[in-house]
């Protein structure tokens, strides 16, 4: 997983890219997730919005006692929110930011499948036309006829982009550590 | 003192071997005592032998109970050995045959033995069959053999692969615990090559010893293989012994080719000061060394300050003493030679005042306050350095600090003061010693009446039954001493329970519980026996006593350490069982159909749930004596700097605190204590006395708990705060305006403000106005609350207000729309629904309510939040009026839905700081809340939010 994230240039290689990776849905469009960084995968609940963070936070929920945060991967990519449905999932992952592990939600439409991409069936990011901003992306997976884009979990949900208004409002004393 | 006596002495002190817990150093005083006296009868009826290995037996003691000894676990079976032998002699009442007692005992310790003593070659590696050795204990040790071998000869392997230092230490384990265990059972040779293997690997490394390690690994197979007879008697060990001598020579002189540079743990300590000096030692073993090391020096730091008001307290210099001597010991072993060094300045220091050939005062003391602190920087380096694998940094002053204790040690002893001291300190014996002891070395009692008392408890054991019937008023004196009568009469024969059933005295019940009760009796205490015998006054007694109780290990807790992060899973968890439990106990669909039986069981477990609630919330307290201890050494090094006197007290430092706050509310309280100091106390005595009070000030930190919450209190008794600086400072400032008319709480609340400072220069103590500002903030976080009273003259009290608890809040839920907040019930006042006629809106300052003719602003949680489908019309919504800092706001919200205790979590690293919420906690549901911080939201309205609600309301 370390060998991930470190993989900053894309296109110098993709041998650490290559693994097992869990896919899911976003607006119809397939994306990967590097199966470690994945801790479990949860069904919808009830989610309490926060207020005064960015519109991409949908809230915060309890998982066994912990307050994680959830992202809305749609507004995060700017494709626009539907109701959630059955399918609707909250991914769990474990991101590293500044060298702590901090566990966080990633809503998606459906989470798919488990699968290996290998080496050579993985390409760059291109870099443009995609509905997905270039850095958040590790290269682009070929299985079949599907184009999954692999995505770097740790650039997608760099945390300082979730308390990003609240740093920049003033009063950021009063923490929340208590 | 006769031979039945001794031979009962000898039994105890056998009796009592088996069961001494090395931990427990009051019972090791007393096999100290014991071994003394047994001494002292030998050599009264010229056993020399026995007095002889008695004299070492104590030694091993003291040895043990000081933390001399390597293997304390070893040197308690040597002392086995020794009582076995001793019960033999004296059972046949005869002098010891030379050799007779074990021969570790004459090796001037455990560790050191094996060199010294050159043992037969009896049997296959040197193996000793020894009489005082268990049968079952060889077997099983030798048993356990193949799998220990198979061990090491992986870790010799591992360790020429990856040469990592974890390998190293564990493979340095293994041969020291062999290395024991084989001197236990009597494998002399195996012990020795144990011995010089581990000293070789400690000075030059494994990466040249992998071939001898393995070879020696083999022979070890083959002795124990020819101990069990499957196979024939292995070469001597001492073969192996020279080969590794001839490495470890060697080795120095290849060290420079750099083939062993990962280790240098030989290099003298001059030497580790240039160079740079990476932390080789096992990680494990580090931070143990470390978290063992600070708080050895934090509890120094306590005990050198009793010494400097009672130098002659040997119970606190033995403490010290015994930290820098732990110190010494384990940074020897983990390669921290810059430490060893140090520890062993300071701990020659040390031991010269504890024998009263130096007193610890004046500049001695400064001295050794200045290697606490050092040693305590040196700790935190290590610390640091453990994570980051940087190289340790170099101290400068430390050179200069061995070299001043060096003098120190040197310097010509200071006369001693010769004042009648407590007797049980009187001379520089550590272990505390029995009562008996205390009164005969303070003359006040012949050691001969002391063997008698002594005797008398232990005769005393059990009452006769008659006495005890009487004393429970089953029968009278008159009732007994018929029946004794009638029992002598018959010679003896019935017992006096069965005469007294017979004549119908008492009951079957009362006699059973009579005779349990007589078995059950406890010895009377020594100092009862004492004064029953009018050996002794009572009030010597008692006075002893009181000396006894301050001796060492009367208060040591059980306790375990845990991992923070387990426990905080722990609590979580449990919260999460409270939620589950409640969620299922009021389910209405389960009290529907319940029976009366369910119902119980749902009560019990609600009960037990709530219980582990309670305790879960207990297992993060701490009391506040550590953070309360370490103010007391800043008063003592402030009042130094700045010429005061200063006289400081603790109390209620038993208070109990959450970890949390009591880690985060050390700064707070530097700071004030500081100010308390500095500020508060006049400038020089003289002033002091000028004022017409005494030129010592006083200063006392105190906590106690009030009303749900815990209060800390710093209290001087110098000058007051002046109000009319501080006035003229705030106006100057523009703080305040002169037209502003100001209540005195405000007025002192001014220093906390960003930058205020009252003094008129800058020490380097304070005075630079950061200070208050900052314990405000670090209070406030802790959701604590600071006051000032202040009487101009007479001091100040700085009262810090805190939460029992980070982990739990009492809230009130309320709702805003669809979604639901909690706001801590300590800042709520009240609420009420607004009527058209007390609601304003005031130009500049928004919508205002007039509360008994007050103006209080009113803000909109909906606005703030920016929350959907709210109630727009206030006389149909609630306003909850809130407290924040002595200023009352008025926060407009649609609903309150109840009242609830809560479990504080936070938001998480991601979402930190989000303004006006101060974390969030499960509801009842399992969903999460909001929980609003008061001071936040007031601040948030007043700058981002005002301009909006301006443009709106106006």
């Amino acid at each position: 997983m370390a060998d991930l994230q470190e993989n900053d240039v894309v296109s110098e290689t993709m041998r650490d890219v290559a693994g097992q990776y869990l896919t899911f849905e976003v607006a119809e469009e397939i994306y990967g997730l590097p199966i470690l960084t994945v801790q479990e995968i949860i069904g919808i609940m009830p989610v309490t919005r926060v207020p005064r963070t960015p519109e991409y936070v949908r809230g915060v929920i309890n998982l066994r006692g912990k307050v994680i945060p959830v992202v809305e991967l749609r507004t995060k990519f700017g494709i626009g929110t539907i109701e959630d449905t059955a399918r609707t999932c909250i991914i769990v992952v474990q991101v590293s930011h500044g060298g702590q592990d901090v566990i966080m939600g990633i809503l998606v439409d459906e989470v798919s499948e488990v699968i290996h991409i290998g080496e050579d069936a993985i390409a760059p990011a291109p870099s443009f036309g995609s509905s997905v901003p270039v850095e958040f992306i590790l290269g682009m997976g070929k299985v079949g006829q599907k184009v999954i884009m692999l995505l770097d979990v740790d650039k997608v949900l760099a945390s300082d982009e979730l308390s990003v208004i609240a740093q920049a409002s003033q009063g950021g004393e009063s923490s929340a550590d208590a | 003192m006769t031979e039945q006596s001794i031979a009962q002495q000898v039994e105890r002190l056998a009796e009592a071997l088996v069961f001494t817990n090395l931990g427990d150093l009051s019972s090791l005083a007393e096999l100290h005592s014991d071994v003394q006296h047994i001494e002292e009868w030998a050599s009264a009826h010229e056993r020399p032998t026995v007095a002889k290995a008695m004299n070492r037996a104590a030694d091993l003691i003291e040895q043990i109970i000081l933390n001399e000894i390597a293997d304390p676990e070893a040197a308690l079976d040597v002392l086995n050995k020794t009582a076995a032998c001793l019960q033999s002699i004296v059972r046949d009442d005869r002098d010891a045959e030379p050799g007779e007692f074990p021969s570790e005992l004459d090796g001037s310790s455990a560790e050191e033995m094996p060199e010294e003593t050159p043992s037969p070659e009896v049997g296959p590696g040197g193996f000793v069959q020894s009489s005082m050795v268990d049968e079952s204990i060889l077997a099983e040790f030798v048993a356990r053999q193949p799998s220990v071998l198979d061990d090491m000869e992986n870790l010799i392997l591992e360790l020429e692969q990856s040469g990592s230092d974890a390998t190293l230490g564990e493979l340095r384990r293994l041969l020291h615990t062999l290395k024991g265990e084989a001197a236990l059972v009597g494998f002399a040779d195996v012990e020795r090559v144990c011995h010089v293997a581990e000293d070789a690997l400690s000075e030059c490394g494994h990466a040249a010893l992998s071939d001898a390690l393995l070879e020696i690994k083999d022979w070890f197979a083959r002795v124990f293989q020819a101990y069990q007879g499957q196979g024939p008697n292995p070469e001597s060990g001492s073969v192996y012994v020279d080969r590794l001598q001839a490495l470890r020579t060697g080795s120095s002189e290849t060290a420079s080719a750099g083939i062993v540079a990962e280790i240098e743990g030989g290099a003298p300590p001059e030497s580790a000061e240039e160079t740079l000096q990476y932390l080789t030692g096992d990680p494990d073993l580090l931070s143990e060394f470390v978290t063992e090391a600070q708080e050895h020096l934090e509890n120094s730091d306590v005990q050198l300050l009793t010494v400097e008001t009672e130098p002659h307290d040997q119970e606190a210099l033995n403490t010290v003493f015994r930290a820098f001597h732990t110190i010494k010991g384990v940074a020897g072993f983990i390669e921290l030679p810059h430490i060893q060094g140090l520890a062993h300045e300071a701990e020659n220091l040390l031991d010269k005042a504890r024998k009263g050939e130096v007193e610890l005062t004046g500049s001695y003391m400064d001295v050794t306050f200045d290697a606490v602190d050092m040693m305590k920087r040196l700790v935190q380096h290590v610390s640091d350095c453990l994570g980051s694998g940087a190289p340790l940094p170099s101290e400068p002053g430390l050179t200069e600090l061995t070299a001043r204790l060096q003098a120190a040690v040197a310097g010509q002893p200071l006369p001693t003061d010769k004042e009648d001291v407590v007797p049980s300190f009187s001379d520089e014996d550590e272990p505390p010693k029995p009562l008996g002891e205390v009164l005969v070395e303070s003359g006040k009692l012949s050691p001969e009446a002391l063997n008698a008392a002594l005797q008398k408890q232990a005769e005393s054991g059990g009452e006769p039954v008659g006495e005890l019937l009487i004393r429970q008023s089953y029968i009278t004196r008159k009732q007994l001493d018929e029946a004794l009568a009638r029992q002598k009469a018959n010679g003896g024969s019935p017992l006096l329970g069965e005469i007294l059933l017979e004549q119908g005295m008492i009951t079957q019940a009362a006699l059973e519980e009579t005779l349990a009760r007589q078995m059950n009796v406890e010895p009377p205490k020594l100092g009862e026996v004492l004064v029953r015998e009018q050996q002794q006054p009572a009030k010597e007694v008692a006075q002893a006593l009181r000396g006894q109780q301050r001796q060492p290990g009367a208060e040591v807790r059980e306790s375990v350490r845990v991992d923070s992060d387990r426990l905080d899973r722990l609590v979580d968890l449990i919260g999460e069982l409270v939620i589950a439990e409640s969620m299922v106990s009021q389910s209405d669909e389960l009290l529907a159909n319940a029976s009366p039986q369910t119902l119980r069981q749902l009560g019990q477990l609600d009960k037990i749930t709530r219980e582990l609630q309670e305790m879960g919330m207990s297992l993060r307290m701490v009391p506040v004596r550590a953070t309360f201890q370490k103010m007391a050494r800043l008063v003592r090094d402030l009042a130094r700097k700045s010429g005061k006197k200063v006289d400081f007290f603790m109390e209620g430092e038993d208070t109990e605190l959450d970890k949390t706050v009591v880690d985060k509310i050390g700064d707070p309280l530097v700071h004030m204590v500081r100010n308390a100091v500095d500020h508060g106390l006049e400038a020089t005595p003289q002033d002091r006395v000028a004022a017409g009070k005494s030129e010592t000030g006083t200063i006392t930190l105190r906590a106690y708990h009030k009303g749900g919450g815990i209060y800390i209190e710093i209290q001087d008794d110098g000058r007051g705060l002046d109000r009319d600086t501080i006035l003229r400072k705030g106006i100057e400032r523009g703080i305040v305006r002169e037209s502003d008319t100001l209540t005195d709480r405000e007025i002192c609340n001014l220093i906390f403000e960003p930058g205020f400072s009252t003094a008129k220069q800058i020490t380097d103590v304070s005075g630079r106005g950061v200070g208050m500002d900052v314990v405000r903030r670090n209070i406030e976080a802790l959701r604590g609350q600071v006051e000032i009273q202040s009487e101009a003259g007479k001091g100040s009290t700085f009262s810090i207000r805190l939460p029992l608890t980070l982990a739990i809040i009492d809230g009130m839920v309320i709702r805003v729309g669809d979604e639901r907040y909690i706001l801590p019930t300590l800042s709520v006042v009240r609420s009420i629904r607004p009527e058209d006629d007390n609601l304003f809106t005031v130009v500049e300052k928004g919508e205002m309510i007039s509360l008994q003719g007050e103006l209080v602003p009113l803000f909109r949680l909906e606005r703030l939040f920016n929350i959907q489908g709210a109630e727009q019309d206030l006389t149909r919504a609630l306003v909850v009026i809130v407290e924040d800092d002595g200023k009352q706001a008025g926060i407009i919200i649609d609903e309150l839905l109840g009242q609830q205790q809560t479990v504080i979590k936070p938001l998480g690293e991601s979402m930190r700081g989000i303004p006006g919420l101060a974390g969030a906690a499960i509801m009842s549901d399992g969903r999460v809340g909001l929980i609003v911080d008061i001071g936040g939201l007031v601040r948030l309205a007043n700058t981002g939010g005002r301009s909006k609600l301006i443009s709106e309301t106006a």
